[in-house]
C-alpha cells in the first residue's frame, strides 16, 4: 500500500465541512487499514449483485432484470437489509434495461488509485459500475440509496471519478429507492479545472504545520480525528461525578 | 428472491471504525429506548430507507421553525419583525408564524441575556467510557446573573419537559464540561399551544443521572442489544415493511 496521502470522497467532502478535519486527513491522520465496519455489507452486496447481473445478462443474452431475478442477498444480512437489497437490485435492473451501455467487468480496473501529477498524493475514486458507450466514452454509475446531491457535478465522488479516469465521462447517480437517475457530464476542460482546484486545496494543507480551526457540525460523529479535536472537551465520568472537569 | 430462514439471528454490536470510542448524540438515548431495533437499523447498520419515506408533518414543521429562529438570531435587526425571513412551504407558513410569535414572548434577549450562538455543536470525550458525547444546542445564552442557559426549541404539542428527557440530561452534562465554573440550566422553549418554558437546573444529581443514562446506553450498544419494541412509532418507521415485529407493515399514512 502506498504511503502517499490519499484523497477519498470523504477527504474531499471534509474540505467543505471542516478545515481541520481536511487538514489532518490530507496529512495522514485517521488512515485505517481494512475496514471492519459492518455497515458496508449492504451497499457492497448491492453493488456486487448488480455487477453480476450485468455479467450474466451479457453472457446469457437476457435482460439485466432477468439476470437479477437470481440475485440472492448474503446470508448474514438482517431481514431489513435483505428487504433493502431486494428492492435496490430490482430497481437497478429496471434502470439498467432502460439505459444504453455495455458492461465489461475489467473496466473497474481503470479506476485504480491514481498518483497526482505532482507525485505528492493519490486519489481514490470508488466506482460501482462502468458502462461503455459509443466512441468508447465511459459512463460511471453510482448505486445509491439516497437522492443525488445538488449539483451532482460538484460532488466528491464525481470529481474523483473524472480525475481517476483521465478522460471525459458521464456520471449517472441512480437512486435505487425510486429508480431516479441524475446525470452529469464532464469534458476535458472540466476535468482540468477540477484537477487544478483539487491540487490547490490539497497542496494548501499538505505539510502545513499550522492547523486551521475546526468547524463542528453534524459530520462530527463520523470524524476520524474527533478524539483529538480541539473543539472536544476531555474529561472522565469519574471526574464529573466528583464535581469537576478538565 | 428467497427469504432467509433465520430472521432473529443475533446482530453485531456497534464497532467503531478507527478507534474504540463511540460517538453518541443526545437524541440517541431516547431513540434507542423507543426501539433498539430501529436504532440498530438506522445508526449501527446505517440501512437507508428502502423507499423514500414522507417525513412526519410535525418533524417538517419543527425543522422550518428552527431554521427561521436561527436566521432571526443571526440578524438581530430582523429578530422582532413580523415577516418570516425563511420561506417555508405555504401549508406550514402559518404555523411557523405562530411559533415565531410564541418565541418573541419567550426569547431571553428581552432580559438582556447575551447570545452565544445557535445550532452549536458541543462535544465531550469521556475517556473512561470511551465515548464522545455530542449535541446540537439550539441556542446558548448567558444571563446577567452569570447563568449559562442551553435552550432547545420544542414545536410539538406533546413535547417533553427537560426532566422527562434523556437528551436534556446529555445537554446538562455537555454544559457542565464546557462551562465548568458556571451555574447552568437547560431550558425547553415550548412553542406549541400555550407558549412556555420548562427549565432544568443543573446540579450534581443531574450530572449523575446523565452519566447513568449514558453508561447504560453505551453498554447496550457495546453488547448489541437490539430487540424490537413495536408501538405507534412503527407507522413512521423506515423499516416498517421489513421488520418482523412491525405493527404497521403497510403503506405510510399520507
Amino acid at each position: 500500500m502506498s504511503e502517499l496521502p490519499r484523497i477519498t470522497p470523504t477527504t474531499l467532502r471534509a474540505s467543505q465541512q471542516c478545515a481541520l478535519r481536511f487538514h489532518r486527513l490530507v496529512n495522514g491522520a485517521g488512515r485505517v487499514r481494512g475496514d471492519p465496519r459492518r455497515r458496508f455489507a449492504l451497499p457492497g452486496a448491492i453493488t456486487q449483485a448488480c455487477r453480476d447481473a450485468h455479467q450474466h445478462a451479457q453472457a446469457q443474452g437476457c435482460s439485466v432484470a432477468g439476470a437479477a431475478d437470481h440475485a440472492h442477498p448474503p446470508e448474514d444480512l438482517t431481514p431489513e437489509e435483505r428487504h433493502a437489497f431486494a428492492h435496490a437490485v430490482a430497481t437497478y435492473a429496471a434502470v439498467a434495461d432502460a439505459r444504453e451501455g455495455t458492461y465489461h467487468a475489467e473496466d473497474h480496473e481503470r479506476f485504480p488509485n491514481q498518483e497526482s501529477s505532482t507525485g505528492r498524493f493519490e486519489i481514490m475514486a470508488p466506482v460501482d459500475l462502468v458502462l461503455r458507450h459509443r466512441e468508447d466514452r465511459r459512463e460511471v454509475r453510482e448505486l445509491a440509496l439516497r437522492e443525488a446531491p445538488e449539483p451532482l457535478a460538484d460532488s466528491s465522488r464525481v470529481v474523483l471519478a473524472a480525475l481517476a479516469l483521465r478522460a471525459p465521462l458521464t456520471y449517472a447517480h441512480c437512486d435505487l429507492r425510486t429508480g431516479t437517475v441524475v446525470e452529469a457530464t464532464l469534458e476535458e476542460p472540466d476535468r482540468r479545472t477540477l484537477g487544478a482546484d483539487l491540487q490547490r486545496r490539497v497542496m494548501g494543507a499538505l505539510g502545513v504545520a499550522q492547523e486551521p480551526s475546526p468547524t463542528p457540525g453534524r459530520w462530527c460523529s463520523g470524524c476520524e480525528v474527533l478524539r483529538t479535536c480541539p473543539a472536544v472537551v476531555h474529561t472522565t465520568a469519574e471526574e464529573l461525578r466528583a464535581g469537576g472537569s478538565t | 428472491m428467497t427469504a432467509h430462514p433465520s430472521d432473529d439471528e443475533p446482530r453485531p454490536a456497534m464497532t467503531p471504525r478507527s478507534h474504540p470510542d463511540l460517538a453518541v448524540w443526545a437524541g440517541h438515548l431516547d431513540e434507542h429506548r423507543r426501539c433498539p431495533r430501529q436504532f440498530s437499523n438506522r445508526i449501527a447498520l446505517g440501512i437507508p430507507s428502502p423507499e423514500p419515506v414522507p417525513e412526519a408533518p410535525a418533524a417538517s414543521l419543527g425543522k422550518l421553525t428552527h431554521r427561521e429562529l436561527e436566521q432571526r438570531h443571526e440578524r438581530w435587526d430582523a429578530h422582532d419583525g413580523v415577516a418570516l425571513l425563511s420561506e417555508p412551504p405555504a401549508h406550514h407558513a402559518q404555523a411557523v408564524e405562530a411559533h415565531v410569535r410564541a418565541h418573541l414572548a419567550l426569547c431571553p434577549a428581552e432580559d438582556d441575556a447575551r447570545y452565544h450562538g445557535g445550532e452549536r455543536v458541543l462535544a465531550t470525550r469521556l475517556h473512561d467510557l470511551q465515548v464522545v458525547v455530542l449535541a446540537i444546542v439550539d441556542a446558548v445564552w448567558e444571563h446577567p446573573d452569570g447563568v449559562i442557559e442551553l435552550r432547545d426549541y420544542k414545536t410539538g404539542a406533546g413535547a417533553p419537559t427537560p426532566d422527562q428527557d434523556a437528551a436534556a440530561l446529555v445537554h446538562a452534562l455537555l454544559g457542565r464540561t464546557h462551562w465548568p465554573d458556571r451555574q447552568l440550566r437547560v431550558t425547553y422553549e415550548r412553542l406549541a399551544d400555550e407558549p412556555t418554558t420548562a427549565e432544568l437546573a443543573v446540579t450534581g444529581d443531574t450530572i449523575d443521572a446523565a452519566l447513568s443514562a449514558l453508561t447504560a446506553h453505551v453498554a447496550a450498544l457495546r453488547e448489541g442489544r437490539w430487540e424490537a419494541r413495536p408501538g405507534t412509532h412503527c407507522q413512521w418507521c423506515d423499516y416498517r415493511r421489513s421488520c418482523p415485529s412491525s405493527l404497521a407493515p403497510g403503506e405510510h399514512p399520507s
